[in-house]
């Protein structure tokens, strides 16, 4: 409960400090991707570090909820508020469904299903052109703080940030989180112990899903234009790799490797061309020294500080 | 039945880019994420091949076999080897590796051929007519390649010693270690196979698409499909998803419209699972044991 707070508490102070330390747009901008991905990191990794859903599409419910929310806003005038609920609303029931006949499958069906079902909405999306602007994708999003520059935005998706990582440490630590760490240490077990392995992971999908819908709600005001290529795999592999790279089934290591992953990429522009290979290389020379995922290095950092102080 | 036709063959393409990717699976366990960037590698093999050297298919062909065989297998040395040799519980970091691989052979390409399309004529022209439908050569051709690859890796799979040796580390590991087979050549061999199938139709398909930096995205994702289709690692899966992805896909094309295709061809595929979850392939094994 503390430490879970605590967290928080440490998150929100990174992101009212940020904006004071730099009036770079470009700075604040790279701020605003890393918490953004963070937060999708994390709850990424809540289906596959803690359930062992192994989820293909999860970009496409980031997708979904931006495009619904741009379009209640643009076509229905719809406020902001409502807007981020209905695109956290609709990805978290749709996400609910899509799951549901997984829950019976084996994890690599899961994985196809939810890839299958997000090449769908892409091709949906870029297809139904009445609806979505195909290709062109939608512009003309109205933005969540008009003409404010990007501090505001730093708060505010601190501010959510914190939120959904204190949320989900608290269910992590609750009585149902005690769940999750018996499903993901062995569903088996975990079933015939009396947990509802089914619905939990069905709850915890469209917690997951709705997340997502929320921070792409985000999204869509906050670039104020969306194309169908945010449903695509390139975007869930990205996530993936950013929480696999932390650390996966632990709390704070997806955030951790989404930041160190996002700030690697730009980090390395100096060098053109070559920046891509250079992060390619540090992530194999990473999982070499350190295959536990980023969160181990801090671990056994942690450790022989511990233990020094104490001898 | 034109379209019948042509989705037996773009199937039995998928079918080859299918195994090459369910074998490294069904053995080690991973999924190859660098896949896609060995097609792309063929493809400019082929580009090279035609354009430069002005070489014939069949020696072009051959030459790629050879050659992505040798990247398969010296990718599973240099890079994946290490990493299992230093962590005991190797498969996320091997899969996090593969990741990397991916973005570093895309970049790569870039900087070595900048980000062009390049595209080559037809290897073969004309078509055969009977009656009112018609298949061209080439196409023909295809087909002929990647069913008599398939026919091979079957036996290789079920007559050979090196085949036996690869069912033996699918099956259990330690077991496998205990009666003498050395899995890091298996690993590496099964590498190099994956690299020596995906140069086929990596070859093959050049006329029909361009080789630019991010053209394996288009084989993996089929790669992805036509696995978990067949069921994680069944070869004999991987062979029936593909045909069964080609055929959807093409009627799709044919009846509904060219853009809906791929969206067909995934609905199909959800709905088939739905009710054989395993994939497809188990029904083979199920019905041996009826």
């Amino acid at each position: 409960m503390k430490k879970s707070l605590l967290i928080g508490l440490v998150i929100m102070a990174l992101g009212l400090v940020v904006p004071s330390v730099t009036d770079s747009e470009y700075y604040l901008h790279l701020f605003v991707l890393a918490a953004m991905f963070g937060v999708l990191a994390v709850y990424w990794n809540l289906l596959d570090g803690y359930l062992g859903l192994i989820h293909f599409g999860y970009a496409a419910f980031f997708a979904l909820g931006a495009y619904t929310s741009a379009l209640v806003t643009t076509r229905l005038g719809w406020p902001l508020l409502p807007a981020f609920a209905a695109g956290g609303v609709v990805a978290a029931v749709i996400g609910g469904l899509i799951i549901i006949p997984c829950l019976r499958m084996g994890s690599y069906a899961t994985a196809i299903v939810t890839l299958a079902f997000a090449e769908i909405m892409r091709i949906t999306a870029t297809s139904w052109t009445a609806l979505t602007k195909g290709e062109m994708g939608l512009w003309g999003i109205p933005p969540i703080f008009e003409g404010a520059g990007r501090t505001p935005y730093v708060y505010l998706i601190t501010a959510i940030l914190a939120a959904a990582v204190v949320v989900l440490s608290l269910i992590v630590r609750s009585y149902t989180g005690l769940a999750y760490v018996a499903i993901k240490d062995d569903e088996t077990a975990a079933a015939t112990t009396g947990i509802p392995v089914k619905r939990i992971k069905l709850t915890g999908t469209m917690v997951s899903c709705g997340v997502a819908g929320v921070v792409g709600a985000f999204y869509a005001h906050y670039i104020l234009t969306i194309t169908p290529a945010l449903f695509g795999i390139a975007y869930t592999i990205q996530i993936m790799a950013m929480s696999l790279f932390g650390g996966k089934g632990t709390l704070l290591g997806p955030l951790l490797g989404a930041a160190v992953l996002l700030l690697m990429g730009e980090g390395f522009r100096f060098m053109e061309n070559y920046r891509l290979i250079m992060y390619g290389l540090v992530i194999i020379a990473t999982v070499m020294l350190f295959p536990e995922g980023l969160i181990g290095v801090v671990k056994r950092g942690g450790r022989l500080v511990s233990r020094r102080s104490g001898s | 039945m034109q379209y019948l036709v042509n989705g037996l063959i773009i199937g039995a393409v998928y079918a080859v880019i299918g195994v090459g990717f369910t074998l490294i699976f069904g053995i080690m366990q991973i999924l190859n994420f660098a896949y896609g960037e060995l097609f792309m590698i063929a493809a400019y093999l082929a580009y090279f091949g035609v354009t430069v050297f002005m070489l014939p298919l069949w020696l072009i062909l051959i030459l790629a076999m050879a050659v992505m065989f040798l990247i398969g297998f010296g990718i599973e040395k240099a890079v994946i080897l290490p990493v299992r040799m230093k962590i005991p519980d190797w498969v996320v970091p091997v899969i996090l590796v593969t990741l990397a691989l991916q973005i570093i052979l895309q970049n790569l390409a870039l900087i070595l051929e900048g980000g062009n399309f390049l595209g080559i004529p037809a290897y073969i022209m004309g078509s055969l007519r009977v009656g009112n439908f018609s298949v061209s050569y080439e196409r023909l051709l295809m087909f002929g390649i990647c069913v008599a690859t398939l026919a091979g890796i079957w036996l290789l799979l079920r007559k050979t010693k090196l085949g036996l040796a690869l069912q033996a580390v699918s099956q259990n590991r330690d077991a496998a270690i205990l009666s003498g087979i050395n899995t890091n050549t298996v690993y590496a061999l099964c590498f190099g196979l994956s690299g020596l199938l995906i140069s086929i139709p990596g070859v093959l398909m050049m006329p029909h698409l361009y080789a630019y930096p991010t053209v394996g995205q288009v084989p993996i994702m089929k790669a992805f499909a036509v696995t978990l289709f067949g069921g994680m690692g069944n070869v004999a899966g991987a062979i029936i998803g593909g045909f069964i992805l080609g055929v959807a896909e093409t009627l799709a094309a044919g009846y509904i419209s060219a853009l809906v295709k791929d969206g067909v061809a995934f609905a199909v595929m959800i709905l088939i699972l739905v009710f054989y979850p395993a994939g497809v392939g188990t029904l083979l094994t199920r019905r041996k044991l009826g």
